[in-house]
């Protein structure tokens, strides 16, 4: 029961929701980049949100499964197609042995990273109790590192589908409204926001960044006017989250994503919300975005709402997964 | 990725050769701290303005401390230079305290439970001797920085290895330990250009000094390599270095390097 790589994608990982509780001895924390996406495509294939799954980039990777699955394709539309038959976003797709999914289009300038969960989860050793994967440390996820052609990756699950032809729900699950429109990253201040001039300030809410080339799953470095302090006080080095906005020294930001580093020396001027960080994570390279400064009660606020969204999500899958396991039977 | 046998067993036999002090307990008293949030899900404690041994003493016991609570919620914490920082998952504090702000819940619930106490036991300190070689194969930055200074080679070298060095904490690559104070005389701000530095690697950034674990980009000044492999993934304890611990390096040539040589 397993998959075959047939052809690797640009970065292409297993993550879960974060390996939490090695900061204390530098182990970053890595997870998917959209643990919305990432999450839903558990809940629709049966599983936990914590179980791992395949995280693509565009290029993504050509999978061959080599046993019959129950999949779910979600995060950014890159135009799937299991044998050539479209794959339908969002929905638990049964795949016959030796059916191949490959990856079309990058999907015209929305989204940048694509969830493939399987029911079961995939046949990984876990590293300090998570699947991340940490490049760095060489460990987690699959050998530590990203996919390669000819990668053979165990299922868990065998499941009795006899199907010859892909066959997806007729239900699907809808984020879309865990998305906010617009290009708008509502961040909160950073302890060290009160080192901005005026000038900052302005800039900082009133400017639009461009999502610079050098943007990755580490860190994104955001392109626009330079932005100044009124004194130049070296910080102590001391911890960092994901979507923390660093002020570089020649005055460009960078925000934190989910491969950072546990702790940083530059000043924390802003951090992007909970609750937009599955937003930003679907940015590509090359889009405008722009702040907008909320407190610290709404951010909060939007972040339950938001995971109260995905507890109902993960109930109507469960109710809908007992229908799902009676039809593979 | 699998530890050959021989390897661990090299790692063992250098973790007798090291020479463990016994543990050093004190008490230490919490002193006053200031409390910010660090974005939505994190809250930072800040028992200091500037690095001391004694402050960051008060974070590693604390963290240990309030690590040991096993709040609900919590995910992590971790000490750094002069702050605690406690992660948490904000929808598990408000399924659990049904409170209308996990922060607030959480914050009140560390006022209370670090107000309870007056002294924590501080954490174990262990004295690490460390080989390091400083042949200029693996001192890129060695000469440079000498000239700097305007001292010879050895001159840096007798001054680096006479330091007794705390690791203040571990942070940046995984293992890595952020160590202080290297003295004046040889302190240096971090290269301008990084380069590629190799495991092992001991390097001085203005008036820390640290070894890196894996191979990486960086710009710290680069003065020697020790063989000791200082991170271990599939280890039971990956990290060699812990908060707090004191470690003074002893120069080998490198013929011992290789001997001892525990990189893969």
């Amino acid at each position: 029961m397993s998959i075959t790589i047939l052809e690797h994608g640009l970065h292409d990982s297993f993550q879960d929701l974060g390996r939490f509780g090695f900061a204390h001895i530098g182990i970053n924390h890595n997870g998917a980049m959209d643990p919305v996406a990432a999450a839903t495509a558990n809940y629709l294939a049966g599983n936990e949100e914590n179980e791992a799954v395949l995280e693509c980039h565009f290029q993504a990777a050509t999978i061959r499964f080599n046993t019959a699955a129950l999949i779910a394709v979600t995060g950014a539309d890159f135009t799937p197609v299991l044998n050539d038959e479209p794959v339908p976003m969002h929905t638990p797709v049964f795949v016959p042995p030796h059916a191949v999914l490959r990856f079309l289009h990058p999907g015209a300038k929305k989204g940048a990273r694509t969830y493939v969960a399987v029911h079961g989860g995939y046949g990984l050793v876990p590293w300090l109790g998570s699947y991340s994967t940490n490049t760095r440390a060489h460990a987690g996820g699959f050998c530590g590192r990203t996919l390669r052609a000819g990668d053979e990756i165990g299922l868990r699950n065998k499941l009795p589908f006899t199907g010859t032809r892909m066959s997806p729900m007729n239900w699907h699950a809808d984020t879309a409204s865990m998305y906010a429109a617009g290009n708008t990253i509502r961040v909160i201040r950073g302890n060290e926001y009160g080192l901005l001039n005026e000038c900052a300030d302005t800039i900082l809410e009133g400017n639009t960044f461009i999502v610079s080339s050098q943007s990755d799953r580490m860190g994104y470095r955001l392109n626009g006017s330079p932005l100044q302090t009124i004194e130049h006080a070296p910080m102590i080095s001391s911890a960092v989250t994901r979507g923390t906005i660093q002020l570089l020294p020649g005055g460009q930001l960078i925000i934190l994503m989910t491969d950072h580093q546990t702790t940083g020396g530059y000043p924390r001027i802003a951090h992007v919300i909970s609750a937009d960080i599955p937003k930003l994570a679907q940015t590509p390279i090359n889009t405008a975005i722009r702040f907008e400064m909320i407190s610290f009660q709404e951010a909060e606020a939007l972040y339950l709402a938001q995971q109260h969204q995905m507890l109902q999500l993960r109930n109507a899958c469960g109710f809908k997964s007992e229908v799902v396991g009676d039809t593979a039977r | 990725m699998l530890l050959h046998p021989a390897k661990y067993s090299k790692r063992k036999a250098a973790a007798h050769r090291k020479k463990l002090h016994a543990v050093i307990w004190y008490l230490v008293r919490v002193t006053s701290f200031q409390i910010y949030p660090l974005g939505d899900q994190a809250l930072t404690l800040q028992l200091g303005d500037a690095i001391t041994e004694e402050v960051n003493e008060q974070c590693i016991a604390l963290a240990h401390y309030l690590d040991g609570l096993h709040i609900p919620g919590v995910k992590e914490v971790a000490a750094a230079y002069h702050t605690v920082t406690i992660r948490y998952d904000a929808f598990a504090i408000h399924q659990h305290a049904h409170s209308p702000s996990p922060a607030e819940w959480l914050r009140q619930h560390l006022m209370q439970r670090v107000q309870d106490i007056t002294t924590i036991p501080a954490t174990s300190h262990r004295l690490m001797e460390v080989p390091a070689c400083f042949d200029l194969s693996f001192a890129p930055d060695l000469e440079m920085l000498a000239a700097q200074k305007q001292m010879t080679t050895d001159a840096v070298v007798h001054a680096f290895t006479s330091t007794r060095y705390r690791v203040y904490m571990i942070g940046f690559l995984p293992g890595f330990p952020y160590m202080a104070l290297v003295p004046q005389s040889i302190a240096t701000p971090r290269k301008q250009q990084p380069s590629l530095i190799q495991p092992g690697s001991i390097g001085i950034a203005g008036v820390q000094t640290g070894i890196y674990p894996l191979q990486s980009p960086g710009g710290w000044n680069i003065i020697g390599r020790t063989p000791w492999r200082i991170f271990d993934a599939m280890a039971d304890t990956p990290n060699l270095f812990q908060a707090g611990d004191t470690v003074k390096f002893y120069p080998i040539d490198i013929e011992t390097f290789h001997q001892q040589n525990q990189h893969l």
